[in-house]
């Protein structure tokens, strides 16, 4: 009966997604919700605790241009201070409580900027984080309760992360949890789909709650303290899906199997076919795995799921919007939302995320060329032309491109550099963003160098601006069919100021070591394969073979 | 205590008169629009705004209020606020600001701004500084170098930063010195200084210098300093030397006394002043500027400003209290957000709650001398202080020395303040004979109404 209420509830939930445009695997869609709707591809508004790090709202949040289309929060963040007792008595659920009213909210299982999971042994029956309170061991029970406080739109569902890296047999463990719980996940769902009686009684069979936290839970859950999640307290049964905390949430189903390929797509069938699934969440990616690995991570798991299951089912791939191409990377195998550690980090982010996209429209080759040319720290370049053949596509000639000495690339400009003291432009020329608008680089630097609050605020406003430009550009990539030649355009945008390794390296010679290997001597990441496969090259030793490369320090 | 009611009555026979007080400056114009007892409401014009006061200017010491934008400034509606010039000078630099533009340019910030000159870092860094004659040598906490700050240098500094109103330096000595000898020397030395700081000022027309009263408690400095500044004909004055752990009923005095020794036609500054119940008092008594980092930094611990005195949003109590901050407050974040909210992430690393509430207690400060404003321009402005004082000392327990600076003031605390012996709530007038203090309704000096 369950099930058939799972299905039932599928349908007749407020939250849907259908894709409208195709590029390879990559595609465009709409996720509505009864909080709003987003186009994905989609970097979701990251929170920590429900806030924004720096943005205040509703002014900054609503200031940003193109829109936040929908927020992300880690639900392992409110099990404590506040938890989900506390919530449910505010009664207007993650909406309410944390004034996000008009964003659709993903309900996340993870942090993008901070790994919860692995300080202590998790059990068949617990999942532990390790939060801002200290340590929590999580169940279903306990996890879909929180969920239920929330009130999300979309949420995945308890999974036991493990890292990339993590053996096989640890794996196979992960993944035999993970099944379990989106098992008792569904069921937990769908009960919270019902009306409060039902939900009491939930409640009340979590026999040894956390401390005192079901006891709160079973007090509050009287069918006297009406409204606390809009319970119309008639009839019974699959007539009354609607009245439930979650009967408009999606449940994302955790996708595991770590690093393994054979391991994710044997998970990925597992859940396939399960009522109540309304989506998909890729889990343990973004934990280590190298980049160029996780195409076929992903790939490994969507494609073990049948095609008209993902036709009308969105993919939500956490922690993998740590640079431009992981995520341009993600969405090329199919990725509809992600969560964002782009714009903020744990460190200060320094970098106003200038990209490559398109301030205007003028597509034109010269148009392009010029501006790439120009010498500016930032890179707003044109995109090419939809028919241009990919040699078309502007590549900074070699002392033009963007100043690394400064730290600056195609994608950004580090405003700690002095070069920026007296600079009265804005970010990134052309930007629409409240930054860019009203304050200059000089401003941004400066406040940097007095270690103000105000410049973690302005370039956050600008970075996430920023970022939802380049989404709308991936979007409309897809959507014109050339997301390959985006994505190729820009990597070889970013690649082109790499450098190989010097041949001869000055550093010193280690007093027991054989000759020194090669390494690259610019600390960028895996993105320029031409880079890339120069350093591999040049460096010495059985890497091949899989022993851990010596790290060296190279003086050039 | 003769010296009070001597200058009271100066005060009191100066507005009783027809017009009311005002003066024009080349580069400011202040006037009083209204009067109430010593409490006074105005318009001061500056180059680049026109701000009313009295008014309450929040601190960005070194070009930003502590995570607000200049947007949301204006939003809450501050006429003027400030900039420091000790650090400012020490990063990026005068010369720079300049190049920018002048400081309104470089933080995009249209209205009024004032500089300090600097020396209350003398007093809060004094460890690291050496004062003589010539000024003051800082060893920079940044990096160990040596400044030397002239008056010279000072003007020079804060004339290339560009503010509306720049502050004389002046020879200030922290109030729990015990050393007259030193304070008769800070006195005279800050007149020296003023005399050079005018010579060194060389945009008159376009930047106001406030010469600033010094004297510490002692009555005779005081109104030696006055008497020597106000000499200087100077756009406007301050009252220093305060705000440094004197206690609060040697604080009122001196700004009472310099509130009435002090032409009435001029802006007069309190520096320092930032908790709201020392605003009211000073206002009261007739002072029209204030500045002081309490209200933003406090929220920054977690204290958000509140009609009854402080909130204090870490305290368990907040955790499942979903009211908003002020149920009287209509700024942003009481539109939005609950105690429950801020109490688990304010002071917790996520640096948009310690904005959203710094943000409410700007919006708290700036509505508190609004409603002042209006009050006093209504004439019902010690009935607003009444029942500001009743709201925040609901037990009538209003301190000894708001009720003598009230007294002072002559604003009447009938029905706020509490008999002294009485364990229940019984109407004040009944034990008026019984109260030892003097904060019951007499009201001094006569013809103040109320």
């Amino acid at each position: 009966m369950i099930a058939a209420l799972a299905a039932q509830s599928m349908a007749t939930t407020a939250t849907h997604f259908s894709v409208r445009a195709r590029d390879g695997k990559a595609r465009c869609g709409i996720l509505t919700t009864k909080n709003g709707s987003i186009e994905t591809p989609a970097v979701l508004l990251y929170t920590r605790r429900g806030g924004p790090l720096s943005l205040t709202s509703p002014d900054m949040l609503a200031a940003v241009t193109p829109p936040v289309q929908g927020v992300q929060l880690d639900a392992m963040q409110f099990l404590e201070n506040p938890d989900a007792s506390i919530i449910r008595e505010h009664g207007g659920g993650a909406h309410g409580f944390l004034c996000l009213e008009g964003f659709p909210i993903v309900a996340s299982n993870r942090d993008p900027t901070m790994y919860e999971y692995g300080t202590r042994p998790s059990t068949d029956k617990e999942v532990h984080v390790s939060i801002h309170s200290g340590g929590h061991m999580v169940s279903p029970e306990r996890y879909m309760e929180t969920i239920a406080a929330l009130k999300p739109d979309l949420f995945v569902s308890l999974c036991d992360e493990v890292t990339a890296d993590t053996k096989p047999k640890r794996v196979a463990t992960a993944t035999k949890r993970t099944t379990a719980w989106l098992d008792a996940c569904l069921q937990l769902h769908a009960a919270y789909q019902q009306r409060q009686q039902q939900q009491q009684q939930e409640q009340q069979r979590q026999a040894d709650p956390p401390a005192g936290q079901g006891a709160n839970g079973a007090a509050e859950a009287q069918p006297s303290s009406s409204g606390n999640d809009g319970v119309s307290g008639s009839g019974s049964g699959a007539a009354a899906a609607e009245t439930g905390p979650l009967s408009d949430s999606l449940l994302l189903a955790a996708l595991s199997g770590g690093g393994q390929a054979a391991e994710r797509a044997r998970a990925a069938a597992a859940v396939a076919e399960k009522e109540g699934v309304g989506g998909y969440a890729l889990c343990g990616l973004g934990t280590g795995e190298p980049p160029e690995r996780r195409p076929a991570l992903i790939g490994a798991s969507l494609g073990a799921l049948p095609a008209a299951c993902l036709e009308r089912r969105p993919v939500f791939a956490p922690g993998l919007a740590v640079s431009p191409e992981e995520l341009l990377a993600a969405v090329a195998e199919g990725v509809d939302l992600l969560d964002c550690a782009l714009v903020a980090q744990d460190w200060r982010p320094e970098a106003a995320v200038t990209g490559a996209q398109p301030a205007a429209v003028d597509a034109s080759p010269a148009t392009s060329q010029a501006q790439a040319q120009g010498g500016a720290a930032a890179g707003a370049t044109g995109e090419s032309a939809p028919d241009a053949a990919p040699a078309l596509a502007p590549a900074p000639a070699p002392g033009l491109g963007p100043d690394v000495s400064i730290g600056a690339d195609d994608t950004k400009i580090n405003l700690w550099s002095t070069s920026y003291r007296l600079d009265k432009g804005p970010l990134l020329p052309g930007c629409g963003c409240f930054t860019c608008r009203r304050h200059s680089r000089a401003y941004v630097h400066h406040l940097l160098n007095t270690h103000e609050m105000l410049a973690d605020v302005l370039l956050e406003a600008h970075n996430t601006s920023h970022v939802m430009a380049f989404c709308q550009a991936i979007r409309e990539a897809i959507s014109e069919g050339r997301f390959e030649l985006y994505q190729q355009w820009f990597s070889s945008l970013r690649a082109a100021p790499l450098v190989p390794a010097p041949r001869h390296v000055t550093s010193k010679r280690r007093a027991s070591g054989p000759p020194e290997a090669k390494e690259a001597a610019v600390a960028a990441g895996a993105s320029g394969e031409a880079g890339a496969e120069e350093a591999a090259g040049a460096a010495e030793g059985p890497e091949a073979a899989g022993e851990p490369r010596r790290s060296k320090w190279v003086r050039v | 205590m003769r010296m009070i009611g001597r200058t009271l009555h100066r005060v009191m026979a100066s507005s009783s008169g027809q017009t009311l007080p005002s003066s024009d400056s080349p580069a400011l114009k202040f006037k009083v629009v209204a009067v109430q007892g010593r409490a006074r409401s105005s318009r001061m014009t500056l180059p680049h705004f026109t701000a009313h006061t009295p008014m309450f200017m929040p601190v960005g010491t070194q070009g930003s209020v502590k995570g607000m934008t200049t947007q949301q400034l204006q939003e809450l509606d501050c006429h003027v606020i400030l900039g420091n010039t000790y650090h400012l000078e020490n990063r990026p630099g005068s010369e720079l600001v300049d190049a920018m533009g002048g400081l309104h340019e470089l933080i995009n910030w249209p209205r009024g701004m004032l500089t300090d000159s600097g020396g209350f870092q003398m007093v809060s860094l004094l460890h690291l500084a050496e004062i003589t004659e010539q000024g003051v040598t800082f060893q920079s906490p940044v990096d160990g170098s040596a400044m030397l700050l002239t008056p010279e240098q000072s003007i020079a500094i804060q004339n290339r930063l560009g503010a509306d109103i720049i502050m004389a330096l002046d020879d200030v000595v922290p109030t729990t010195a015990n050393d007259p000898a030193r304070f008769e020397e800070a006195t005279h030395r800050t007149t020296r200084w003023i005399d050079r700081c005018i010579a060194a000022h060389s945009r008159p027309g376009e930047q106001n210098l406030f010469a600033i009263v010094q004297g510490g408690l002692d009555t005779r400095l005081r109104e030696i300093s006055m008497q020597q500044l106000v000499a200087r004909d100077l756009p406007g004055y301050a009252i220093g030397g305060l705000a440094g752990g004197e206690s609060k009923d040697d604080f009122w005095r001196v700004v009472s006394q310099c509130t009435a020794g002090l032409p009435p036609g001029k802006p007069r500054y309190v520096m320092g002043i930032g908790y709201p119940l020392d605003i009211v008092v000073c206002s009261a008594l007739g002072a029209d500027m204030f500045d002081s980092v309490y209200p933003t930094r406090t929220a920054r611990f977690g204290v958000a400003l509140v009609p009854e005195g402080v909130l204090k949003l870490k305290n368990a109590a907040h955790a499942r209290d979903f009211r908003p901050l002020d149920p009287s407050c209509d700024c942003m974040v009481c539109r939005t957000y609950s105690r429950a909210y801020l109490h688990n992430v304010v002071t917790r690393g996520i640096a948009s709650a310690a904005v959203l509430v710094t943000y409410h207690n700007v919006a708290y400060t700036q509505a508190l001398t609004r409603n002042m404003r209006r009050a006093i321009e209504e004439q019902r402005f010690p009935d607003w202080v009444r029942g500001y004082l009743g709201t925040m000392f609901p037990k009538g327990d209003v301190p000894g020395w708001v009720r003598d600076a009230m007294d002072a003031a002559g604003i009447s605390l009938e029905g706020v303040v509490a008999p002294t012996h009485a364990p229940t709530s019984t109407p004040a007038a009944t034990d008026k004979s019984a109260a030892t203090e003097g904060g019951a309704a007499v009201v001094g000096g006569g013809a103040a109404p109320g």
